[in-house]
Formats: structure tokens, C-alpha cells, sequence
């Protein structure tokens, strides 16, 4: 099966120049492809568990009452949600980077950095996803009304009871929608990584097409097809998961 | 907040015992993409005095010297006629043509993915749901590079300039986007009027043009506005593919200025194009946020 796809897309490079699936037939690209999509996957994995964990701490911030814990939550949720992902993906790589420390390698004299630039992307595209994470999950606990906290109360609930029985389940339905859209802008903003220079699908594609120039239709469709199926996928996914866990009649 | 009513409570199936607060996080889906006009709206003009007043201040708290940095402001002085004619005209070229060309194709989407033929109405949600999930820089880059740089007929040549193909392939962000515009509003129009007017002996094109979609309008022109701030801030990312609006401009201006120290150059050329791209957008977010809530129907 796999032979003869090989075999048919070699054929079709000689006989359409103009479609050469070089990454279809030629193990190095393939490994090359494979590499950038490994790469955004990445990326996309660390960033939503580092982004819900940033957006769960946001949260408990936002809602103290303490100034100290909620005015820097607050500082943090606004500027990051108001200010173009690339411009703090270009201040984390260009601005925090140069004062982390580095360690120098084994030969004396070359310096590495703690965190390579995939890290940096990960970092501030978790920075930038958390941030509207704090508001989704403050919105979302905010929605549950304070008399059926009050309710669980006079039943005996104590705090945790009330936000692991009531508070959280009810929040969590209603928050699901707005957290599938921000977990779908968290992967369409990993292609910006190329600007600073990380090996993920979009630099890789356009790594191929500049080596191969037969091979650019071919990678444009393929980049175009794979972040198509990959963000629908988790879209329909999560909206199947939010449908199944709905509560009818109780949105707002 | 729905108040229970409860003179009507004993008409309406809804029960009134569950009620849940308001989830007051507008942004569900990637039409309402209005962060940006929100927040623009919201700052007063004084933001922008803010932003200069740190641009003419830079000196004080960086290292760069106070004449290093006046001569920086002069050569930009002498840069921003040119900045602004040849390259900020294309980021405003590109958008319009964009918003253009995407609302015209967008508007015919959205109705045909209204259609009762099941065919149409499936092709058409899914080119819908297919571009609506590709991220903007990647179809900004399979565009242009997949469309031919001339048509040669044998009659005419005809040249795609590549900020067409930009304007093109930001195009299609706008097509889906206005598609969506267009069917959540019909939808958000009480279905029982559809049955009036067929009742009325309307067919379903003249119950679409007569009755629905004149109560869209007035709630649609917001959302098209915050699709028009967001295009005009997304042409930026055309320095990426390298057409040579804003960005491409400065970074050119700034390579030229060799006599001076590229630090020193960083703040007042890259804050003077965020400067043009937000004075450019800051009325028409307002103008978005002012007309979504004289029309907004307060529940």
C-alpha cells in the first residue's frame, strides 16, 4: 500500500514537475515534515497545560481580596490580552531572553542558552493563552449566582464542598465554549514562531519549497490541509464534549 | 439578567428555577473577534499623548544619548511623508480591497449556506468551516505564493500585483467571517416570522429580502467594523511575505540610517507605526462600540 504511493508520487514528479511530493517519497524530507508537525504539536501541547495552569493561578488571584494577589492579576490579564501575541512573542525572545543565564558548553568558549527559542514560544504563547484563560474561568465562576452559593451554605456545605459539588461543575459547562475558541487562536498562533526562527510546520514547509522549488504547491497544500484537520478535529471534539456535558436550561 | 416574570411565566415553557448569571465573556466564537476595538474603544485619547509622550521621553530612562536621539527624531521626521504615502496607503489599500472583495463573496456564503438545497448549503458550511480554521499567516502564505504573478491570455496580460494577492488571501478570512455574520443573524431572528410570511405568501428569497435581513443590518455594520479594524491591523503581517507596505518601510528606513545606532533607532520607528496603525483605528472602534449598543436589544 505504502510502496505504491511512493512509487505513484515519484511518477508524478516526473511527469508533473510542478507536483513533487518530495516529502512523499523521500525519507529526509518526510523526517523534515514529520519534525515540524512534532514541533507545533509541541508547542500547541505545552502551551494549553501551561496556559490552563497560568489561567487557574490568574483566577484565584482575580478573586482575592487581597490588593497584592489581585491588582498584579489584573496588570497581567489586561496587558496581555490587549497587545498582538506577536509583539510578546518579539519581547520574550528579544527583550527576556537576553537576560536569562547561559551555560557554557563543553569546548570553553560557546554559551547555550537555558531556553531555546521553542521554549520561548511556548512561554509566551502560554502567557498570552493564560491570560484569557484568567478571564474565562473568573467569567465562568462569576456566572454561578451568589444565592446558590448562599443555598449550599445553609444546606452544610462547607467552602471546598460547595466548589467541588456546585460552584465548579455548573462554571465548567459554561465556560467550555469560550475555552474551546481560545484553545483553537493558542494553535493558530504558533505559525507566528517563525518569526524568531523555530523549526515547526510552517518553517519547515517553507524550508522545503525554497530547497525544492517543484515541492511548493505540494508543501502549500499540505501546511494548508494539516492545520485545517488539525484545529477541526479539536473544534469539533470539544464542541461534541460541551454538547454531551450541557445542562439544559440553565444558560443564563 | 432575565427579571422572572411572573405574569408570563405560566405562558413560556421556560421554567425560571435554574437561573445562571449572565457568562459576561463575550468572546464564544471567532467572529466576535472584538478584543482589539473593545480595548481601543475603551482608552481615552490620552493613551495615545501616553504613547508619544514615552516616545519623546525615551531618552531619559535608556542609555541613548539625548543628541543621538534628536537626530533619530529628525530622520524620522524626514521619513514620514514617505511612510505614510507609500506605505501606510497599501496597508489601507490592501484592507479595503480585502474587506471589499470578502463581503461581496461572504454575504453569498452566508446565503448559500442559508439555501434549502442540500447540496449548496453543505458546500458551502464546509468551505466555511475548513478556512475559518487555518490560521491567517498560513493562508496569507499559501495564496500568494500559489497564485501566478501574470494571466498571459493571448489577448490580454493580465499583472496580480503581489499586494493583490495579499488583499486576496486576506480576503478569505473576511468571506468566512461575514458568512458567519450573516447566518448567526438570520438565525437570531424569531423563526416563527419565516412562518408569517409564508403564511403571507412571500416566498423564501422575498421573506430574506423583505423582512429578515432588514433587522440585520443595523446589528451587522458593528461587527463588519471590528472585522475592519482587525484586517487593517492583520496587513502588517505582510512584511512577512515582503511587500513593502509599513513595516517592510521601516525596517528599510532604518537599515538606511546607518550614521545612527540601531537601539536608539528601534523605538521611534517601530512606536511610530504602532502610533499610525492605532490614531487609524481608534475612531472606527469607537464608532463600532458606539453603534453596537444603541442597537443592542437590552434583554
Amino acid at each position: 500500500m505504502i510502496e505504491t504511493l511512493v512509487k505513484f508520487f515519484d511518477r508524478l514528479a516526473v511527469e508533473h514537475p510542478q507536483w513533487d511530493f518530495i516529502f512523499f517519497y523521500s525519507e529526509s524530507q518526510w523526517l523534515r515534515l514529520l519534525s515540524g508537525i512534532e514541533t507545533t504539536l509541541l508547542i500547541a501541547v505545552a502551551g494549553v497545560f501551561l496556559s490552563v495552569f497560568l489561567g487557574v493561578v490568574g483566577t484565584f488571584m482575580l478573586r482575592s481580596k487581597r490588593v497584592w494577589l489581585w491588582v498584579p492579576a489584573k496588570a497581567y490579564v489586561e496587558t496581555f490580552c490587549n497587545t498582538p501575541p506577536y509583539l510578546q512573542l518579539l519581547f520574550f525572545y528579544l527583550v527576556i531572553a537576553q537576560i536569562t543565564p547561559t551555560i557554557t558548553a563543553a569546548d570553553g568558549w560557546t554559551e547555550i542558552r537555558l531556553i531555546s527559542n521553542t521554549g520561548w514560544v511556548i512561554i509566551a504563547l502560554a502567557f498570552y493563552a493564560g491570560a484569557i484563560n484568567a478571564r474565562i474561568f473568573w467569567a465562568s465562576i462569576e456566572s454561578v449566582p451568589q444565592t446558590t452559593r448562599d443555598a449550599a451554605d445553609a444546606l452544610g456545605f462547607s467552602v471546598v464542598q460547595s466548589y467541588k459539588e456546585i460552584v465548579l461543575p455548573l462554571a465548567f459547562r459554561v465556560g467550555l465554549p469560550a475555552f474551546t475558541a481560545n484553545l483553537e487562536r493558542l494553535i493558530k498562533t504558533t505559525p507566528y514562531a517563525i518569526g524568531i526562527a523555530v523549526p515547526e510546520l510552517l518553517y519547515e514547509c517553507r524550508g522545503i519549497w525554497n530547497d525544492y522549488p517543484g515541492a511548493m504547491y505540494p508543501s502549500l497544500l499540505v501546511l494548508f490541509l494539516s492545520f485545517a484537520v488539525l484545529i477541526g478535529l479539536i473544534v469539533k471534539g470539544m464542541n461534541q464534549w460541551s454538547n454531551a456535558v450541557r445542562i439544559r436550561g440553565i444558560e443564563g | 439578567m432575565k427579571t422572572p416574570n411572573i405574569l408570563n411565566s405560566r405562558k413560556t415553557p421556560k421554567t425560571d428555577l435554574p437561573v445562571m448569571l449572565p457568562f459576561r465573556y463575550l468572546d464564544t466564537g471567532s467572529t466576535k473577534g472584538v478584543y482589539l476595538s473593545q480595548w481601543l474603544s475603551s482608552t481615552s485619547p490620552w493613551s495615545i499623548l501616553l504613547i508619544l509622550a514615552v516616545i519623546l521621553a525615551w531618552p531619559l530612562v535608556a542609555q541613548a544619548e539625548t543628541s543621538e536621539y534628536r537626530n533619530a527624531l529628525t530622520a524620522l521626521g524626514n521619513w514620514i511623508p514617505y511612510l505614510l504615502k507609500s506605505g501606510f496607503t497599501l496597508n489601507l489599500l490592501i484592507a479595503v480591497v480585502a474587506m471589499l472583495v470578502g463581503t461581496a463573496t461572504g454575504i453569498a456564503l452566508g446565503s448559500a449556506s442559508l439555501s434549502s438545497n442540500y447540496y449548496l448549503k453543505s458546500v458551502a458550511n464546509s468551505l466555511i468551516s475548513i478556512i475559518r480554521h487555518v490560521p491567517w499567516l498560513v493562508l496569507l502564505f499559501v495564496v500568494s505564493l500559489s497564485l501566478p504573478f501574470e494571466f498571459d491570455f493571448d489577448v490580454i496580460l493580465i499583472i496580480l500585483p503581489s499586494w493583490f494577492k495579499a488583499s486576496l488571501a486576506l480576503s478569505l478570512p473576511v468571506m468566512v467571517n461575514v458568512a458567519v455574520i450573516v447566518k448567526e443573524e438570520v438565525y437570531s431572528v424569531n423563526f416563527n416570522q419565516w412562518e408569517t410570511a409564508e403564511s403571507l405568501a412571500f416566498n423564501p428569497r422575498q421573506t430574506l429580502t423583505h423582512i429578515i435581513l432588514p433587522q440585520c443590518y443595523l446589528s451587522m455594520i458593528p461587527k463588519w467594523l471590528n472585522l475592519f479594524v482587525l484586517i487593517t491591523m492583520a496587513t502588517s503581517l505582510c512584511s512577512l511575505i515582503g511587500i513593502e507596505e509599513i513595516v517592510t518601510l521601516v525596517h528599510l528606513a532604518m537599515e538606511v540610517e546607518t550614521q545612527i545606532d540601531y537601539s536608539v533607532l528601534v523605538l521611534p520607528f517601530f512606536g511610530f507605526s504602532l502610533l499610525v496603525f492605532l490614531l487609524f483605528c481608534f475612531p472606527i472602534a469607537k464608532l463600532a462600540t458606539y453603534l453596537e449598543h444603541k442597537h443592542s436589544i437590552s434583554v
